[in-house]
């Protein structure tokens, strides 16, 4: 094939090509490729929609679901490889000072899970709040094998502290931490109330009377504090 | 007694045409004249595209309005199969250039169709040696996408 074809022309050849063909085709060479690519990915989900095996589908969907998320940017491909809940102390602005909280364990368990840092933590300064305990080992080990020295005081490492901080309690180094408001004002919750919940409440009384908290509470706290940033990304 | 026009092909032949081919395919009638030559047209494509067009004189206009409805419909005839089997590979892919380049829906779609039925069925090496095409990926580009459409081997 020696003239040099142009893009519609290839387009009009590919486009009633079956799946098999197609996969053929973008495998020829890099032009046959970048001109039928397009067209094999224009719902490649209907294709398989097509079979019933639900093994084959699974398969295949998380083949598709790999190859979307390979083409994404690389900031949105970082958040996707977040599949842990961490915590960003207000002193730090930098992802990379993020504690990962405990979220290794499967099925989740209350009281360790979340509740605690990440295990990785165990022989580091911030072991204290890690969920396992190792019998014999006593304080002043966990300190040592942390890398610190002294009292005991030294049992609660920089990350640590920086998590007490964040949530206002006063440490020697920062005696007067920020404390993030919760209190509303009285106006806008009144106004709230008044107008749009308790309206829709009389007037549906079918629903349950909800307390309009939960929103403005999450709202209220990550937008006058700005320090709590925690991210939960489905694992893939 | 039916109008004519000429027609010259960009190496310099002439063809008189039945002057209706042109009013099927406007394009055409931007070549008519003394002086005016097809410039991407050589007399030997020039001559199929006519014969193409000659014989389907008298079909009825069609309506391109519609895309997807010009692609469901359409069936290569005898007459066009036998008129596009005739040509080399070479020629096949001129006319398409050349019904491209002028517009002639119909035949444009008959020759695709003509490379995509060529390209069914077919393994990656039939179609590379089908085409005389070498294959420029490297092995990793290669692997690649064998990667990303994995899903889309063995339909």
């Amino acid at each position: 094939m020696s003239t040099s074809i142009p893009p519609e022309i290839f387009q009009n050849i590919f486009k009633d090509l079956d799946t098999d063909s197609l996969y053929s085709v973008i495998l020829v060479n890099r032009i046959w490729c970048s001109n039928a690519i397009s067209i094999l990915w224009q719902n490649p989900l209907e294709i398989l929609y097509q079979n019933d095996d639900s093994e084959y589908f699974e398969t295949n969907v998380k083949s598709i679901i790999k190859t979307y998320i390979s083409c994404l940017p690389k900031e949105s491909k970082l958040m996707l490889s977040f599949t842990d809940l961490w915590f960003l102390a207000n002193t730090s602005n930098s992802k990379n000072n993020t504690v990962i909280l405990e979220t290794g364990i499967s099925p989740f368990r209350v009281g360790a899970s979340i509740s605690h840092v990440d295990e990785k933590l165990f022989n580091s300064s911030d072991f204290l709040m890690t969920f396992e305990q190792v019998l014999g080992r006593t304080l002043e080990d966990s300190i040592a094998a942390g890398g610190s020295e002294g009292g005991k005081e030294k049992a609660i490492g920089p990350k640590l502290l920086a998590i007490l901080e964040t949530l206002g309690y006063p440490t020697p180094n920062n005696p007067n931490p920020y404390r993030p408001s919760l209190a509303f004002p009285q106006s806008s919750s009144t106004e709230s109330c008044s107008s749009s919940h308790c309206t829709k409440a009389e007037s549906s009384p079918d629903l349950p009377d909800l307390p309009d908290l939960p929103d403005s509470t999450v709202g209220g706290l990550s937008s006058s504090s700005n320090s709590l940033s925690m991210f939960n990304m489905a694992s893939m | 007694e039916n109008e004519t026009i000429t027609l010259r092909s960009s190496d310099g032949i002439e063809f008189h045409i039945d002057a209706r081919i042109a009013n099927r395919y406007t394009l055409l009638n931007n070549w008519n004249g003394e002086n005016a030559s097809l410039p991407n047209v050589t007399g030997k494509v020039l001559e199929k595209v006519l014969e193409w067009c000659e014989h389907h004189i008298n079909d009825p206009p069609l309506n391109y309005d519609n895309d997807d409805s010009r692609r469901r419909n359409f069936e290569i005839d005898d007459w066009d199969e036998n008129f596009i089997n005739c040509v080399n590979q070479d020629m096949l892919f001129e006319i398409i250039l050349a019904a491209n380049y002028l517009d002639i829906k119909p035949l444009l779609d008959i020759g695709c169709k003509t490379v995509a039925n060529m390209i069914k069925s077919k393994s990656l090496e039939e179609i590379r040696s089908t085409f005389n095409i070498v294959n420029d990926f490297t092995p990793e580009e290669e692997e690649a996408i064998r990667r990303e459409n994995e899903w889309a081997d063995d339909q």
